[in-house]
């Protein structure tokens, strides 16, 4: 059944993308007589992107929750944002060119912590909505607001879900093209717990080039293109978040029973959360700009699940505190790939460094909270002439006048 | 029913791939010509960084312009020999008010580059265009010639 949902989740993905696709292009098309052309609006383009996870197995050896066998964890998670309103401001004598964007973040993703001593698995579901705001004051400076709202659930238990919201705010400085820093501050449960952290990060080289990215709590990543449609990525990140999880589980000798024993508040759903850290090698083809792929895959480690009550969890500001939680010593291995799709024309920004910083930090923090992004194929890379494929007169006629042709 | 459900989702998903992964030559057009405006100006950062969101912001302007002339143009520039005295002066004076604002067009951003660039700077301007559209002629050459 979790698979037949996953299956027309992205069947549903596949069919809206190419009919937004087909919307978008009609601005673009062949215009009749007095008919007005339309100005793309937006820099960004309407990206949706999807990307499956899994990792290997793990003894549970704490005694309260070791019933539960192994541990091994999927996940699909699919997730977008829409460019909903951009604004240039023009500043000074015109010469610095300002811009507010509004965008439409969201996600939704299945996870599959898998307990090999459950019969019945629990499917958690995490869908996220929110919004977006980043300013470019076009003279180096960029401000980045998020702020998202989830609701998580297990499918073991649709009628019971949990309403929680995470944010960003971060201030970008582009020092030069090669070299830019960050300083902010974000509610997240990337580590499986509700934390306020500040957000500091460098990027050292240019972002269409070769760069080095530091940001807390985000991930540490060197970058290089090889050549321009391939680029590669060796990196360490955490990835994790809290899901609802059903109390009531089913063990594989058909015994029913509860993981949490509370009182006084509505146990029928407790907390799972997770983290782990990440480090591997990720390849990311972009054959063109509305489209590309990822592969990635090395060692996690730092592995923890935990499970926490609502009896722990009554204030919104503070840590959850677990009942159980069982960190992992041992490494394994993960296996990660993806794609994304990006649709409609969009406003050129070729060559506006502040605008390459802009789409890096978009994509640096993904909606839901899942450190899980789109990927950089938005940002053009350098053109070496010698590089420039062959183009026939109708690729050039809008670029030459007739004076170029003798 | 689950063979047909998994090969229509393989199917669809290859055929949004191939459409989505079509290479856009405008990118790569646009991408050439930082390069060899980058190269041929001798831009610093600074400069750089202010210079390329007034020229993009100016050839955005420059498409819409001639695109919206050709959009409510077109059918009189394919039937320029049926037109009738009335229409013809009509699409002479899209024509000329067309030209018009291309020139406007330039001028205002050849005075927003002025205060960016120190003026031999902006007069390379010149070059470098030239020389954008000198690779392009023999991109296409070389093409041909194949």
């Amino acid at each position: 059944m979790n698979k037949m949902r996953s299956g027309f989740t992205i069947l549903f993905i596949f069919s809206v993308a190419p009919l937004l696709a087909s919307f978008e292009s009609d601005s673009g098309k062949k215009e009749k007589d007095g008919k007005k052309y339309r100005e793309p609006k937006h820099y960004f383009s309407n990206t949706i992107w999807m990307n499956h996870y899994s990792s290997n197995n793990y003894k549970i050896s704490n005694p309260k929750i070791d019933t539960l066998g192994n541990y091994s964890f999927k996940q699909l998670n699919t997730a977008f944002y829409f460019p909903l309103w951009t604004k240039d401001v023009y500043k000074k004598d015109s010469t610095i060119i300002a811009n507010h964007h509004l965008l439409l973040t969201g996600n939704f993703v299945y996870a599959s912590p898998e307990f090999s001593g459950l019969k019945v698995q629990h499917t958690l579901y995490k869908s996220a909505l929110g919004f977006r705001y980043i300013y470019n004051n076009g003279d180096k400076n960029i401000w980045f607001f998020d702020l998202g709202s989830f609701t998580s659930g297990d499918n073991t238990l649709l009628e019971r879900q949990e309403r929680r919201s995470t944010s960003v705010i971060v201030f970008n400085h582009v020092f030069k093209d090669w070299l830019s820093m960050k300083i902010g501050v974000t509610k997240t449960f990337l580590f499986g717990d509700r934390l306020h952290l500040p957000v500091l990060g460098v990027r050292i080289g240019r972002l269409d080039g070769v760069y080095a990215s530091v940001t807390f709590p985000r991930n540490i990543s060197l970058n290089f293109p090889m050549g321009r449609k391939l680029s590669a990525s060796l990196f360490v990140k955490p990835m994790g978040g809290i899901y609802n999880f059903a109390n009531s589980v089913t063990y594989t000798s058909g015994k029913d029973t509860i993981l949490y024993n509370g009182s006084g508040i509505d146990s029928t759903m407790i907390i799972f959360g997770r983290y782990e850290y990440l480090g591997g090698m990720r390849l990311d083809f972009t054959p063109s700009k509305h489209f590309s792929l990822f592969v990635s895959g090395g060692v996690t480690s730092g592995n923890w699940i935990g499970f926490a009550s609502y009896q722990n969890d009554k204030d919104k500001f503070k840590r959850i505190s677990v009942f159980a939680g069982q960190p992992f010593s041992e490494n394994s291995g993960f296996f990660n790939f993806g794609m994304t799709f990006r649709f409609g024309r969009t406003k050129n920004f070729q060559g506006n460094i502040n605008m390459y910083e802009l789409f890096y930090l978009n994509n640096e923090f993904d909606p839901g909270d899942n450190n899980d992004g789109a990927g950089n194929g938005d940002i053009p890379k350098q053109m070496k002439e010698k590089k420039m494929r062959k183009l026939s007169y109708k690729d050039i006629e809008d670029f030459v006048d007739e004076g170029d042709l003798n | 029913m689950k063979k047909k459900f998994t090969l229509a989702t393989i199917l669809g998903t290859f055929l949004v791939m191939c459409s989505f992964a079509q290479p856009n030559k405008k990118d790569d057009i646009d991408a050439l010509r930082v390069t060899i405006f980058n190269k041929t100006m001798g831009m610093s950062t600074d400069e750089s960084a202010k210079f390329w969101p007034v020229y993009n912001d100016y050839m955005q302007k420059k498409e819409t312009a001639r695109k919206s002339h050709m959009a409510a143009n077109k059918v009189k520039y394919q039937n320029l020999d049926k037109l009738s005295d009335e229409e013809a002066n009509a699409l002479i004076k899209a024509e000329q008010n067309y030209k018009q604002t291309e020139l406007d067009l330039h001028v205002d951003m050849m005075k927003k580059v002025k205060i960016i660039l120190s003026p031999k700077k902006t007069a390379l301007i010149y070059k470098a265009e030239e020389e954008f559209r000198k690779k392009l002629m023999e991109l296409v050459k070389e093409k041909n010639e194949k």
